[in-house]
């Protein structure tokens, strides 16, 4: 028999569970300026939480308030019930592995790590076996005598980790942990990441602007804009249920077509859309009146593609002719061009090798989805 | 080809320091094995040709043996050490906090307090001792104002002592010690500061154990500047000193020009340059190292 996998628990979802850190109406003012606009959150225990937002969306600097290195204009951050207000960084419950890893150059990757240690009242071999233990949970037992300069970048990056882990604290910020790694050493990295913070157990906020690396690592995302939280979910929830046009375009990519409510019948909606051409029917139960202006959102991965128009009812069709096609290996990128000047992208999975002869440039295709595939969005 | 262009490229400053330092020290390092005469110029030669084609070589120890022979000179020697060693800890103290409030200060500030640092180069270094001999002497600035406002009822006695020595030293190379030290605490990451507080160190602790190993190389760089032109220092104890106030500077001076014996002066010059090569070298080893890093 397969063991079961290990089973994600959401706290969010249990009312009686107490949140971690709790951020209440922060905001962060620099000038005139609002770098943080009214943000509250709820972060639960052993959560791997992601801010999720474009640069200058104030993602960064919510997480140095977290850390005590900014103090917020307004609002109140507590962390296990006790209020951070005025408590520097070196007394808080937190460490954070920094963006650019800030090691010191001057110390041996032994005592980069086991710095954190030093004001603690330890035994001198307790210490010494503390950081024997987080340099091999980071598999950089061998490389203690080491300088950060002779570390190549994912080693130091593992470092960075370690010395941020030894204090055991409470939560571990992360400022785009795996930015600075290229593609193949980032996908790797993920996995480990998950895997310690699986094994410390404690609470991991991290910020980042790449959407594919907030869907794979968290629990749950906030997606950041101009200040302000503009959804709270589970990766699945954000990509597959964005509450705005603005999360649907920031995290994956979709096509969008703007309409009015024909009909509101709840479970079968009908959108006439002039862009699309055609009347779309949503599978959707929202709150949208006939005669309502809003938009229809469709993921690429959700629309198929085919020379034959489909069988049956045939709602949600469009036809159109294959403007771009990109072969990617593991599927293909078409951009097919309709009658009314919209370039629709779909994705088509490579399920046989030869899977990419089939629809060429040029060709004429269908563009077909199912009714619940598709989103509404209010405009 | 790619090795006869990095030639070229030295080769303009190997030409200079031949020109102007080798050659010159091997004529000084020459005299210095030659005797006094009373000639033009004033020393014997090392190597005489007789009618007969004799060649015959003449060196002498001498002016080495007389350096160890006299205190003065071994006395001169310490008194430059002490004078210089002590100026470049008292510029060390004044220097890095400056360095380290410039290095702090808003950038547009940062500019404003370099060009302060800088503005006294802007003045001839003779005219800016002469000025501080104007502060300090008996009826100068400084007596009158103390004895104005009543701090003291008699002029201090402030010039021809050593303290007018450590006085003008100071006052003329602290600039040396700020400006390396302030470009290396400059470019000091401010994130490294932010990760010491993280893992639980107070600001003193994070100085300590942070910014102070890290700005080493910029302490080391201005010390040098400080240490070795101060050693040779000539200018500021003639004028501002007494009578004690020997430094090498001026015992060379006089050697040449008041006794005329120039074997002696040239081997207090190589005996000198000897001496100060082991700080040059320590400095270039330091130096070498950031380099590497």
């Amino acid at each position: 028999m397969i063991p079961s996998p290990p089973q994600p628990d959401r706290p969010w979802l249990d009312p009686q569970a107490k949140p971690q850190i709790v951020i209440e109406g922060v905001s962060k003012h620099y000038g005139g300026m609002a770098a943080v606009d009214n943000v509250s959150l709820k972060i639960y225990k052993g959560e791997m939480f992601a801010l999720v937002g474009s640069s200058g969306c104030g993602k960064t600097s919510l997480l140095r308030m977290l850390a005590g290195f900014a103090d917020q204009t307004m609002g109140r951050i507590s962390i296990d019930d006790v209020d951070m207000e005025g408590v520097p960084p070196h007394e808080r419950p937190v460490n954070m592995m920094f963006q650019s890893y800030a090691l010191f150059p001057h110390m041996s990757v032994e005592k980069n790590v086991g710095y954190g240690l030093k004001r603690m009242k330890l035994d001198k071999e307790v210490r010494r076996q503390r950081v024997e233990e987080a340099l091999s949970m980071v598999q950089l037992g061998p490389l203690g005598q080491r300088k950060p300069h002779q570390l190549s970048g994912g080693q130091r990056q593992r470092v960075a980790l370690a010395r941020a882990l030894i204090r055991r604290p409470k939560v571990l910020l992360l400022d785009e942990p795996l930015s600075a790694l290229d593609k193949k050493l980032r996908e790797q990295t993920q996995f480990e990441l998950m895997n310690i913070q699986e094994k410390v157990g404690i609470t991991f906020v991290f910020v980042t602007h790449d959407q594919e690396e907030a869907m794979a690592l968290s629990t749950r995302i906030a997606v950041m804009d101009r200040g302000q939280v503009i959804q709270t979910g589970t990766p699945a929830e954000i990509y597959e249920f964005p509450k705005s046009r603005f999360v649907a375009d920031f995290i994956g990519s979709t096509n969008v077509f703007g309409g009015t409510v024909l009909d509101a019948t709840p479970g079968r909606m009908v959108v006439r859309s002039p862009e699309a051409g055609c009347d779309l029917v949503v599978d959707e139960i929202g709150r949208f009146a006939p005669g309502q202006s809003v938009w229809v959102a469709v993921r690429p991965e959700k629309i198929r593609l085919s020379k034959e128009p489909a069988a049956g009812d045939r709602i949600n069709q469009i036809k159109g002719i294959v403007w771009e096609l990109g072969y990617l290996g593991n599927h293909s990128t078409y951009r097919v061009k309709t009658p009314t000047g919209q370039l629709i992208t779909a994705y088509a999975q490579n399920r046989r090798r030869t899977a990419e002869w089939a629809i060429d440039w040029s060709d004429e295709v269908y563009l077909s989805w199912d009714a619940d595939s598709a989103i509404l969005l209010a405009h | 080809m790619e090795r006869y262009g990095r030639w070229l490229i030295i080769l303009p400053p190997l030409l200079f320091l031949l020109v102007f330092f080798v050659i010159p020290f091997l004529f000084a390092f020459k005299i210095s094995f030659a005797d006094m005469a009373i000639s033009v110029p004033p020393f014997s030669p090392l190597v005489t040709t007789t009618p007969d084609d004799h060649v015959t070589f003449r060196i002498t120890f001498d002016s080495y043996s007389y350096l160890v022979e006299d205190d003065l000179y071994i006395l001169s020697y310490l008194y430059s050490l002490r004078t210089a060693f002590f100026s470049t800890v008292i510029c060390l103290l004044i220097g890095y906090p400056m360095a380290y409030a410039m290095s702090r200060a808003p950038k547009t500030t940062q500019n404003i307090l370099m060009l302060i640092i800088i503005l006294p180069f802007w003045t001839s270094f003779l005219l800016r001792v002469y000025a501080l001999e104007g502060i300090i002497r008996e009826n100068g600035l400084l007596n009158m104002t103390l004895l104005w406002l009543g701090v003291i009822d008699h002029p201090l006695q402030i010039m021809r002592t050593g303290f007018a020595v450590y006085l003008g030293i100071i006052y003329s190379y602290l600039p040396f010690m700020v400006l390396p030290l302030y470009a290396t605490l400059e470019k000091l990451d401010h994130t490294l500061l932010e990760a010491a507080d993280d893992l639980g160190m107070p600001p003193w602790r994070a100085f300590l154990d942070i910014t102070l190993p890290l700005s080493l190389p910029g302490v080391i760089a201005g010390s040098m500047l400080v240490f070795i032109p101060a050693i040779g220092e000539f200018v500021i104890p003639s004028l501002l000193g007494g009578p004690d106030s020997l430094m090498i500077g001026r015992v060379l001076w006089d050697e040449f020009y008041s006794n005329h014996d120039w074997p002696v002066a040239s081997a207090v010059a190589v005996v000198f340059l000897v001496l100060l090569v082991g700080p040059i070298a320590i400095y270039q080893y330091y130096h070498n190292k950031e380099m590497e890093a």
